[in-house]
């Protein structure tokens, strides 16, 4: 997919609603949001504000109750699973709060595996797991499992296996949630370097040190994206 | 110590009811499993372990010969023989002689052919059985001919006389001679060596020291089993030495009567083990089949709680931060076990319950003692045992793995990744390569008795056995057989003239034959010669299967007559003696001849000289299972017998036609019974009845396999993706798609399930050989039939690794991912 399109994610009028028995949860509410190749956004806001949702639906997990989204030029809100994963697969990479990375699996094994769900052959992955790997400083850990690792070695192992197919964004959802402080730093110095590197970067994170390293934030209330005119407003 | 355990149970018990599904699934599995054990194990019991119902069973014997030369093995005895082991064999301290008989019960009632035998006067008193109603035989019962006195037994006496305790004293017709009933033998006594279909119901006493020659008292007429008691100390080795030094000394004393070709050999075997025969390696295989379920079924329910230990982990937890022992923890986790096992067992009480009913049904048919099949002491201390050990079986393994949760990860619920719960998928993977290599061992048996059942069933009978109806008569024989009313030939055959006449005339009947013998009913040796080519004195003379039978009998079997013609209608016992043989006969004594109008002596050297005029296509007359041999047939009008067996073709069903047939016949003669009701279809399937046996049971025990093995691989590749939706949720996000998702479930099931079936494979092919005795035509590693069920199995295993495949392809990433 070409690195040309601008905005590379558009989102008209997204609204996402969640049915549970008789009520009726207004997730994402008309929500226009425009990314550009190459930007880092934040997107912070209360709990419960649709942070969540709004990662889950720029990341294909989920659809759009309404609205559209377009990704590097493709409308992808209504795609059934199956294309959603395989856009997944060349697209997206995700860094969760959780790290979430396999536990049978070894780190190397974890960071090859989208690779292989693209469908790339074994040497291109190698040589890409590798790359990612070296980048985040943990190619020495390549054969270890995630439970031999530190909290900061499987975000950042999390963070290698996000970058390694080199996507055309990533999704980081409270990358520091799990760790302290220091982990935290050196986790968001990795994306912040990845950015410089031309990475595209949309981060959920409660933290104001690292709303700062973004070069724009989004920040929701009751799953509107509030201007930044009024969000003093709705913060005080 | 009392006190801990009833906690435990209370617990226990909680904890089962407060798992409805759980506990359902597990104790119908376990009640399948221990169920089927118990009625197997009650087979086994009656049938093998329980001693016989005799005094000092142990010392009891069977003694019969081998015919060396002839390959032939549990050749009666003759009256002499019977006298000599007397005399000569130290090692027997009594000995009772039988003669099994059919004979015809009239005098009350409907006539009736019933099972009796004929046996010295000391039979019941060695046996150590005395009446119950009435006196034993004494020496004076029998002053040189077959006894006037008879015993019954319990049943007969119930069914004919009403277990009316006048029936001492009573007179009845056996075979047309007056009988006295003197005695009635105790429920449940039964003959050592009877067929469980046809029991033995009468006794009557016959004197083996009659000197008079004519009275069976020549060496050729071997007409008895003989049972013995052993000196007290004595054993059958000696028993047996002696009886070889016997067989020695009687071909010096008597070379007429054992010549070197002949081979006869006294042989002596415990009595039980002549009882069971050679149905120990068929029941064998069917206690090792159903264990095997067992073990499956105990794979599943240790499947089950190896899941639901899983749940429980911060209970267990909580018990060990609070003290609790390991040793403790174990207890308790087995007392849940063994309680499940307990309600598995009392429900698969029930089941066998109804299972050996239904197998002393089917089994009634060929296996010995079957109607002795019971659930008694024996089998319910073998039921209590097998549950106990059920419980300890399957929850050992669960209990031990539950019993060290990871304290710090399970307390702070901390526990993440698919490497958590890595040593239970161990277990719970083994064991399910465990059922698949136990199933397909268990198909693989099945497979090979299913296969080769369809090769016995595709043999060609030689014969058209549709639309005919077997039945038989037996005409009496006197005491005094000149006094008889079908002593003499002509009275014979105008009896079986007017009744074949009077069955021809009942609607629905296109053709009516008679023959001596049914096929698959044994083998009768006819002794013969061939006309120019004399027997070497030190040869015994050539033998074939003999029947007399009607002209109409090749036409209504249905026969293809290939050379010459039928025989031709004989009207009186001068007529010239015509002979068919068949083409197995004709191919081995006239290869490349014509062997119409040759001529052969027929019963030994003063024998009728026959002339044979026709060639017949083969029939398998002894045995579904044996190939054609040597047969003759002579003309029945000829050589009237005693016994004949009546073939009628019929239009339609031949079973609706048995009242009419029989009341046809017993228009001739109202006292005449007819037995042995039966299409001729039915008289082939009883042929392999013991096969059906092992088929029948084998193929429900695999089906059954198959299906807790389904259940098992279910159970745990969908409690697999339950566990793993948060990994699943994952692989979506980084783009796994429905086919790598269905991949992943489907290709982790089926690597257990190969290794299983390669496990399997091995193991069907180690214990093939226990099979071979049982198969025909059919190798025990036969490539085709491992392959077809290995096929069968994985499809099953794959149809069953579907549902949680399909369950993993449709679950929500978003929903899997906050999952943790």
């Amino acid at each position: 997919m070409p690195l040309a399109y601008d905005p590379l994610i558009r989102l008209q009028g997204v609204t996402r609603i969640f049915h549970t028995e008789e009520v009726e949860t207004h997730a994402l509410s008309r929500i226009d949001l425009e990314i550009r190749a190459g930007e880092y956004v934040a997107v912070c806001g209360p709990s419960g504000c649709g942070k969540t949702s709004l990662l889950s639906i720029l990341g294909l997990l989920d659809s759009p109750s309404e609205g559209s989204y377009v990704l590097a030029g493709e409308p992808v809100s209504t795609l059934n699973a199956e294309q959603r994963a395989r856009v997944r697969a060349r697209a997206i990479g995700f860094v969760f709060q959780a790290f979430n990375l396999i536990g049978d699996l070894t780190v190397y094994q974890n960071v090859e595996l989208p690779l292989r769900y693209r469908g790339l052959g074994a040497a291109e992955r190698r040589a890409a797991a590798h790359e990612a790997l070296e980048r985040v400083g943990l190619l020495h850990r390549l054969h270890h499992y995630p439970g031999q690792l530190s909290g900061g070695q499987q975000q950042r192992v999390a963070v290698a296996r996000a970058v390694a197919g080199k996507p055309l964004v990533i999704l980081a959802d409270e990358p520091t949630g799990n760790l302290d402080s220091a982990n935290g730093a050196g986790v968001m110095a990795l994306l912040g370097e990845l950015h410089a590197g031309g990475a595209t970067l949309v981060v959920v994170t409660h933290d104001p040190r690292y709303l700062r390293e973004a070069q724009r934030s989004i920040y929701l209330f009751d799953g509107r994206v509030v201007p930044a005119a009024r969000r003093d407003r709705e913060v005080a | 110590m009392m006190d801990a355990l009833w906690r435990d149970l209370r617990f226990a018990l909680r904890g089962l009811m407060r798992s409805p599904a759980f506990t359902a699934i597990a104790v119908l599995t376990l009640a399948l499993g221990i169920g089927a054990n118990t009625a197997i194990f009650s087979v086994i019991n009656a049938v093998l372990l329980r001693p016989l119902a005799y005094a000092q069973p142990d010392q009891l014997v069977s003694l019969r010969a081998r015919l060396l030369g002839r390959g032939r093995k549990d050749v009666p005895m003759s009256q002499p023989e019977y006298q000599d082991l007397r005399r000569e064999v130290p090692a027997i301290r009594d000995l009772a002689a039988v003669w099994p008989i059919n004979i015809n019960l009239t005098g009350s009632d409907e006539p009736e052919r019933i099972q009796a035998a004929v046996v010295s006067s000391n039979y019941f008193s060695l046996l150590g059985v005395a009446p119950v109603l009435g006196r034993d035989f004494t020496k004076a019962d029998d002053g040189g001919r077959i006894g006037y006195v008879a015993l019954i037994s319990y049943d007969l006496w119930q069914r004919r006389f009403g277990g009316e305790r006048s029936v001492i004293g009573k007179t009845v017709r056996l075979d047309d001679d007056p009988i006295t009933i003197v005695g009635v033998m105790p429920r449940g006594f039964r003959h050592p060596v009877e067929s469980g279909a046809s029991p033995m119901e009468l006794w009557a006493p016959i004197a083996l020291d009659n000197p008079d020659t004519t009275f069976m008292n020549v060496r050729p007429a071997r007409v008895f089993d003989l049972i013995g008691r052993i000196q007290p100390g004595a054993t059958v080795d000696q028993l047996q030495a002696q009886l070889l030094a016997l067989t020695g000394r009687l071909a010096t004393r008597y070379p007429d009567s054992y010549p070197t070709a002949l081979g006869w050999q006294a042989e002596g075997i415990p009595l039980a083990e002549r009882v069971v025969g050679n149905v120990r390696p068929a029941l064998l295989v069917l206690l090792g089949a159903v264990g095997f379920v067992l073990l499956i079924g105990c794979a599943n329910v240790a499947n089950l709680l190896l899941a639901r230990a899983t749940t429980r982990d911060r209970e267990i937890a909580i018990r060990t931060a609070m003290g609790g022992s390991r040793g403790r923890l174990i207890q308790q986790l087995l007392t849940e076990s063994v309680l499940l096992a307990t309600v598995g067992g009392l429900v698969g009480l029930l089941i066998a319950a109804w299972g050996t009913s239904a197998l002393g049904d089917l089994a009634r048919l060929y296996l010995p003692r079957a109607r002795d099949i019971t659930i008694d002491h024996s089998v319910l201390g073998f039921t209590a045992f097998l549950t106990i050990l059920t419980g300890l079986g399957f929850g050992i393994i669960p209990a031990f793995q539950a019993s060290r949760p990871d304290l710090q990860s399970v307390l702070k619920d901390a526990g993440r990744g698919a490497s958590a719960g890595a040593p239970r998928n161990r277990v719970r993977g083994a064991l399910v390569v465990m059922e698949v290599a136990v199933a397909l061992v268990l198909l693989a048996g099945a497979g090979l008795l299913l296969r080769s059942f369809q090769r016995l069933i595709s043999v060609e009978e030689g014969f058209n056995p549709e639309h005919l109806l077997a039945l038989q008569v037996w005409l009496p024989v006197q005491n005094d057989p000149s006094k008889g009313r079908y002593f003499t030939d002509p009275q014979r055959r105008a009896f079986y003239d007017r009744a074949q006449a009077a069955v021809g005339q009942v609607p629905g009947v296109r053709q009516v034959a008679l023959v001596s013998r049914l096929p698959y009913r044994g083998r009768g040796d006819t002794r013969f010669e061939i006309e120019g080519r004399p027997i070497p004195p030190d040869q015994p003379p050539p033998v074939a299967e003999g029947r007399q039978v009607t002209p109409e009998y090749f036409q209504t079997m249905q026969i293809p007559i290939r050379r010459g013609r039928t025989l031709a209608a004989v009207v009186d016992s001068t007529s010239p003696v015509e002979v068919v043989i068949n083409q197995t006969m004709a191919s081995k004594y006239w290869p490349g001849e014509d062997p119409i109008d040759r001529r052969i002596r027929l019963f030994g050297p003063r024998g009728p000289m026959a002339t044979i005029v026709g060639v017949a296509g083969d029939v398998r007359q002894v045995a579904p299972d044996q190939p054609p041999r040597e047969e003759l047939f002579l003309s029945s009008q000829r050589f009237p017998g005693q016994e004949m067996a009546f073939l009628v073709r019929t239009e339609g069903d031949p079973a609706g036609l048995g009242s009419a047939v029989t009341r046809a016949i017993r228009q001739v003669d109202p006292q005449q019974p007819v037995f042995g009701i039966m299409p001729m279809e039915k008289v082939i399937a009883n042929a392999s009845a013991e096969r059906r046996f092992s088929l029948l049971l084998l193929t429900l025990f695999a089906g059954l396999a198959l299906l807790l093995s389904a259940i098992g691989i279910y159970g745990v590749m969908a409690y697999n993706t339950t566990q793993r939706r948060h990994e699943i949720g994952i692989r979506m996000a980084l783009g796994a798609g429905s086919r790598e998702v269905l991949g992943l479930v489907v290709g982790q099931g089926m690597r257990l399930v190969g290794l299983g079936l390669l496990f399997g494979l091995t193991g069907a092919w180690v214990l093939s050989r226990v099979l071979t005795s049982q198969l025909y035509d059919v190798s025990a590693r036969d490539p085709f039939t491992y392959l077809t069920v290995a096929v069968l199995l994985g499809a099953v295993a794959l149809a069953a690794l579907y549902v949680p495949a399909r369950r993993a392809v449709r679950l929500d990433p978003m929903t899997s991912l906050r999952s943790e």
